[in-house]
């Protein structure tokens, strides 16, 4: 052992190696694990951060965000009363025509749409069979004596009526999101009937997942920064069994320290904000067309 | 000139694609060099570090590291184990580093991955524990530390491995005066056995002690400033402009003066 400094520097650590590796081979890719951290925080602060539409003068932006909800209520359950395809595309370019006035690019849009379409899509793909919606044969896939398998006329209008209805609900539910900006999100939640210790629960959920997200990458850089040979696949799965305990336990620590926080600065449960929001002849007109298309819907 | 182990040319890299972190850096780094790159709160000090630890990637421009471009495909194959093995990142904050159930296992995880012989492990994790002066919470859970002993358990999880390089995030960030010092003294004998130091701060007081040259990044994420510490830390309308230091009013008496300082104030004017 050598003495530097009063810091007792062991000889191993006094050795250097040689700078570079002629030999070194180049090559591989990422492992699952490693791809889907980094592709779970990309989509989550994806939703979590839009692309800024919220402060451009668009149609939406306009609207007071309590009305602009309420009228995005309004058309969602538009779109589950209409019971006819072209309706609901009606309704559909309706939703286009708002995103355009709104300035939102409508392929970000789409982008942040067509994961639920998917879902929904395999998710209710049976239901063109004849098992499930018997009907008038379009495509026959087996046809025996006693099994008959085809897919059917109504199977594939029902499914395409529910497609569309899912489209334009997601549409809707999206534009108010990238319009609106989270904060106003949840001022305008807090002007509804809703218990704002859960509205309060919801702000701060989206506040803070950001921190967490941020330490789920950083704890994944460091063991990057520390992995010299590959790991196997049960090593990684321990990593990250290890490090979804320590985000528990991080997120625990910061509410209990976020609560005493609000607590030390008055707060009992009540959120009082500066923001009054004012309605005017724009919100009033959106609420009309809204309730217009609402009760148009149920006549339909 | 030898070789430069790394070699930085017109890097940009911006934050999600969206927000800049770092503009047009070009820089080079000699093995056995100490170098501390200053800068303000949101400079892209980490970001730099991080590109140089192949943990982020630029959008714009290039790194050689080592002797090879540095790029996501290169840190996969056999690169990749001298690499990290080479290149030692200490984390400005210590509970993203340490995942170990104990002290020992934590400060074990690197030469077992080395594979190194288990007595050899053994040996080094123990004059790690001695060197930190941990030795006492060897069996404790990391995450059950004090701020300053879970720092000391990542900075022991890194030399463990022996590596020549050595990267730290603000390194004094939440140390207590008597680790700080302890910290310089570590560095500063690590420095003589020609280990090659490369620390991102804005704490100025320790730049002169540790560094023997400083790059300074704007807050315009450019480099403004590569030069040794005294020239640096001299040009103080640079300091300013940077917002490292800045200029404060105060009273002797009947004498009121302004005066520019930084943080552990660098009172010369007096």
């Amino acid at each position: 052992m050598g003495l530097s400094n009063g810091v007792n520097i062991p000889e191993w650590l006094k050795k250097t190696g040689e700078d570079f590796c002629p030999s070194c081979a180049i090559g591989g890719g990422k492992g699952f694990i490693e791809k889907n951290i980094e592709a779970i925080a990309s989509f989550i602060k994806d939703v979590l951060e839009p692309d800024g539409f919220a402060d451009k003068n668009g149609l939406l932006q306009q609207i007071d965000p309590r009305a602009r909800l309420l009228g995005v209520l309004l058309f969602m359950v538009a779109a589950t009363l209409l019971k006819n395809a072209l309706s609901i595309v009606l309704l559909l370019s309706l939703v286009v025509f708002i995103a355009l006035a709104s300035r939102v690019n409508i392929m970000v849009l789409l982008k942040r749409v067509l994961p639920a379409l998917i879902f929904t899509l395999i998710l209710i793909l049976p239901t063109v069979f004849n098992f499930v919606t018997p009907g008038t044969s379009v495509v026959t896939i087996y046809k025996g004596e006693t099994f008959y398998l085809y897919i059917s006329k109504q199977g594939l209008e029902g499914m395409a009526v529910f497609l569309l209805r899912v489209l334009a609900m997601v549409s809707l539910l999206t534009l108010f999101l990238l319009t609106t900006g989270y904060p106003n999100v949840f001022r305008a939640l807090q002007s509804f009937p809703i218990p704002k210790i859960f509205v309060i629960a919801l702000s701060m959920t989206f506040r803070y997942v950001m921190v967490l997200i941020k330490i789920a990458e950083d704890s994944h850089f460091a063991k990057k920064a520390r992995t010299i040979k590959p790991v196997t696949l049960k090593q990684s799965r321990d990593w990250l069994a290890s490090r979804i305990w320590l985000i528990m336990e991080r997120s625990m620590e910061r509410a209990e320290d976020v609560y005493l926080a609000m607590t030390a600065r008055g707060f009992d449960g009540d959120v009082k904000t500066m923001t009054v929001f004012e309605m005017k002849g724009i919100d009033y007109a959106w609420m009309g067309v809204s309730i217009f298309i609402f009760l148009l819907s149920a006549q339909l | 000139m030898p070789e430069p182990i790394f070699n930085i040319e017109r890097v940009c890299y911006r934050y999600g694609g969206k927000y800049i972190g770092l503009k047009d850096i070009t820089m080079q780094v000699h093995s056995g060099e100490s170098l501390a790159i200053l800068g303000a709160n949101g400079s892209g000090k980490s970001t730099l570090l991080k590109i140089m630890a192949g943990l982020a990637f630029p959008e714009d421009g290039s790194i050689n590291a080592l002797g090879k471009p540095l790029t996501q495909d290169i840190l996969s194959g056999e690169f990749a184990g001298f690499f990290r093995s080479k290149v030692g990142f200490i984390f400005q904050e210590p509970d993203v580093q340490i995942f170990c159930p104990t002290v020992w296992d934590e400060i074990a995880f690197g030469p077992l991955q080395l594979g190194i012989e288990k007595s050899e492990v053994r040996q080094r994790v123990d004059d790690t524990l001695d060197m930190l002066g941990i030795k006492a919470l060897k069996d404790r859970q990391p995450h059950h530390l004090s701020g300053g002993e879970k720092k000391k358990v990542a900075i022991g999880s890194v030399l463990s491995l022996n590596p020549d390089i050595l990267l730290l995030d603000e390194p004094t960030n939440g140390l207590d005066p008597r680790t700080q010092v302890w910290l310089f003294e570590l560095l500063e004998g690590l420095r003589k056995f020609k280990k090659t130091i490369i620390m991102a701060t804005h704490d100025l007081s320790i730049v002169e002690d540790i560094a023997d040259r400083v790059i300074v990044l704007s807050e315009n994420h450019t480099i403004v400033a590569d030069s040794k510490p005294a020239e640096v830390l001299r040009d103080k309308d640079m300091l300013l402009k940077v917002n490292i230091i800045h200029e404060h009013t105060h009273r002797h008496g009947d004498v009121v003066h302004i005066h520019s300082h930084g943080p552990f104030a660098r009172h010369d004017e007096h």
